[in-house]
């Protein structure tokens, strides 16, 4: 699966009716894009990646841009930032490498 | 001595500034539990003896001196081994990192240390704390995580340690993380109270990072009670992590809290569940209707905040561990699915990562709005006891997925949640009460957990034969 559900079964993430029509845990077969992504993946690990491994994680990105349709749902003005926070003055923190 | 194997902090506190026992006593009693049992449930990673009767010999002149530092004073305790802890190596629960030895000790490890406590083990975990996508409890270079009420049950994750070692009695209280339900599920799974605290709350300075803008770090412990004690030793603004907020948490403060409170229940929350899971959370309801009004039938706003989490983790869970792709040792992880679940993340588009924080404000917004109507929402932690250590997570117990869920959408606007034994189930194993609260709405849910504690005795009960 694509998200890292963290200690969570797939099926027990409910999404209402942003969910797909598909039953749960179902993935639909991987469309242009996902196969594109896939072919990103292959250019920089596929020395490490067998068919099988490909298929899988091309399942695993088209499932993630299932989630990126469910996004689209939400209306968002210009205006509406992403949620993170920056600084300009601050300080980089100890570092613990 | 008095056994204080289960004991609250407080019952350890009277204990120790009455001398009865004195810390080393206690923080001997604790390591050889931890070395004794550990293996058992495969809850410890490095068992801390010499620094910890160091510690212990200190706390033990400090207190002959007339000097306490607080309610942790003498107290052992564990941690995630995802805390950088100084002279100990800090594994992550991963295979490439078994070896790791990081300088200095997290925020929350030197917090823990001015306030007395005394750091025995560090505990284990799932894998780089689930981050790639585990789908068995084997997913841990450690083994997998037992519960004390019964070692063929998976013990939750991805704080697995922290869940097993405090059910067990190998610690009083420890440490854990919470990216999505990474406190929930051992704090249900191993019969014990869990909070998770807001976003911001605790320092996640030393903290080995997941999702920067969706982990958090808790407490479990014996009691509410005992959770609260923790969270004012370690919560508190650290320029080390500029997400944490100034407001400040005593735990004193819940004493003011006294009053009838409004506990919510979301419209299908009811759903899905194991029979026995229902049944006791109908009679935890009814112990909550002595303290509060129960307000039925709460509508979760619709969004899709399960599909903006896991889009976030994806993205920033890619960047933190990209050196494990990149170098190929994401091979050397345990479980098979997490040598492959993370390869989608490289690939989540910019401009979807930030849609998906763009979706987090009004997400948050409208929980916030709901929040607001009532003190808590309540649901059963989770809809099965502990699953089996064979199961596929993608296929155990497919007649009970649950109904309506807010830990989706709790973690992702980083929401506090409390997690309190409520009973037991099938095969006699522990069910468990959530309460979902506003931000840095601890203190209420808190003083909520204390009024159900004080009028039950679930998290008196022990695991068979300990």
């Amino acid at each position: 699966m694509l998200a890292p559900l963290i200690g969570a079964r797939p099926e027990s993430i409910r999404l209402a009716k942003w969910e797909t029509a598909l039953p749960l845990g179902a993935v639909e077969d991987p469309g242009a894009l996902a196969k594109a992504l896939t072919e990103v993946i292959r250019a920089q690990y596929g020395s490490r990646l067998s068919p099988k491994d490909l298929s899988t994680v091309a399942q695993q990105i088209q499932k993630g841009l299932e989630r990126v349709d469910q996004l689209k749902k939400v209306k968002l003005a210009n205006g509406d930032e992403p949620d993170f926070v920056f600084a300009p003055t601050r300080p980089r923190p100890g570092s613990h490498d | 001595m008095t056994d204080p194997t289960f004991l609250s902090i407080p019952e350890l506190g009277v204990l120790l500034r009455s001398r009865r026992v004195s810390s080393v006593e206690l923080t001997r009693h604790f390591l050889d539990r931890l070395e004794r049992l550990g293996p058992t449930y495969n809850a410890v990673v490095t068992v801390m003896r010499e620094s910890a009767i160091a510690q212990a010999q200190e706390r033990d002149r400090e207190l002959a001196a007339g000097r306490a530092r607080g309610a942790l004073h003498g107290i052992p305790c564990g941690v995630k081994d995802l805390l950088a802890t100084d002279g100990a190596p800090t594994t992550w629960g991963a295979a490439p990192y078994r070896d790791q030895m990081l300088k200095g000790d997290a925020t929350v490890v030197r917090r823990l240390r001015s306030a007395g406590a005394v750091l025995c083990a560090k505990l284990a975990m799932v894998e780089l704390a689930g981050g790639m996508g585990y789908n068995q409890a084997f997913a841990s270079f450690t083994g997998p995580g037992k519960t004390p009420w019964d070692p063929s049950r998976w013990s939750g994750g991805s704080s697995s340690g922290p869940g097993s070692a405090v059910g067990a009695g190998l610690v009083p209280f420890a440490i854990g993380s919470e990216t999505w339900g990474s406190i929930q599920y051992p704090a249900a799974f191993c019969g014990v109270s869990g909070l998770r605290p807001t976003y911001g709350r605790v320092s996640r300075h030393g903290a080995m990072a997941l999702s920067w803008t969706m982990d958090k770090l808790g407490p479990l412990a014996r009691t509410a009670e005992d959770c609260g004690l923790v969270l004012e030793a370690i919560a508190g603004p650290d320029p080390q992590d500029p997400t944490t907020v100034t407001q400040r948490f005593a735990a004193r403060r819940r004493a003011r809290l006294r009053r009838r409170y409004r506990v919510g229940i979301l419209r299908g929350t009811r759903e899905k569940v194991q029979p026995e899971v229902l049944r006791n959370f109908e009679a935890s309801i009814s112990v909550l209707r002595q303290v509060a009004d129960v307000v039925e039938d709460l509508q979760l706003p619709d969004l899709p905040y399960d599909a903006a989490a896991s889009i976030i983790i994806d993205a920033e869970a890619a960047s933190a561990f990209e050196p494990l792709f990149e170098t190929g040792r994401i091979t050397e992880l345990t479980a098979p699915e997490d040598r492959l679940g993370g390869y989608a993340g490289q690939v989540v588009l910019a401009k979807d990562y930030l849609r998906a924080l763009r979706v987090r404000r009004p997400a948050a917004v409208e929980l916030a709005k709901l929040l607001s109507q009532v003190d808590a929402i309540a649901a059963p932690s989770l809809p099965t006891i502990a699953w089996p250590l064979d199961a596929s997570f993608d296929k155990v117990n497919p007649n009970y997925p649950g109904g309506t869920d807010i830990s989706g959408a709790a973690n992702l606007c980083g929401v506090p949640g409390l997690f309190l034994m409520n009973g037991t189930g099938e095969a006699s194993l522990p069910t468990s009460l959530q309460l979902t609260g506003g931000a840095l709405g601890e203190a209420v849910l808190l003083a909520i957990g204390m009024a159900y504690q004080e009028r039950t005795n679930f998290h008196r009960l022990r695991p068979p034969g300990l």
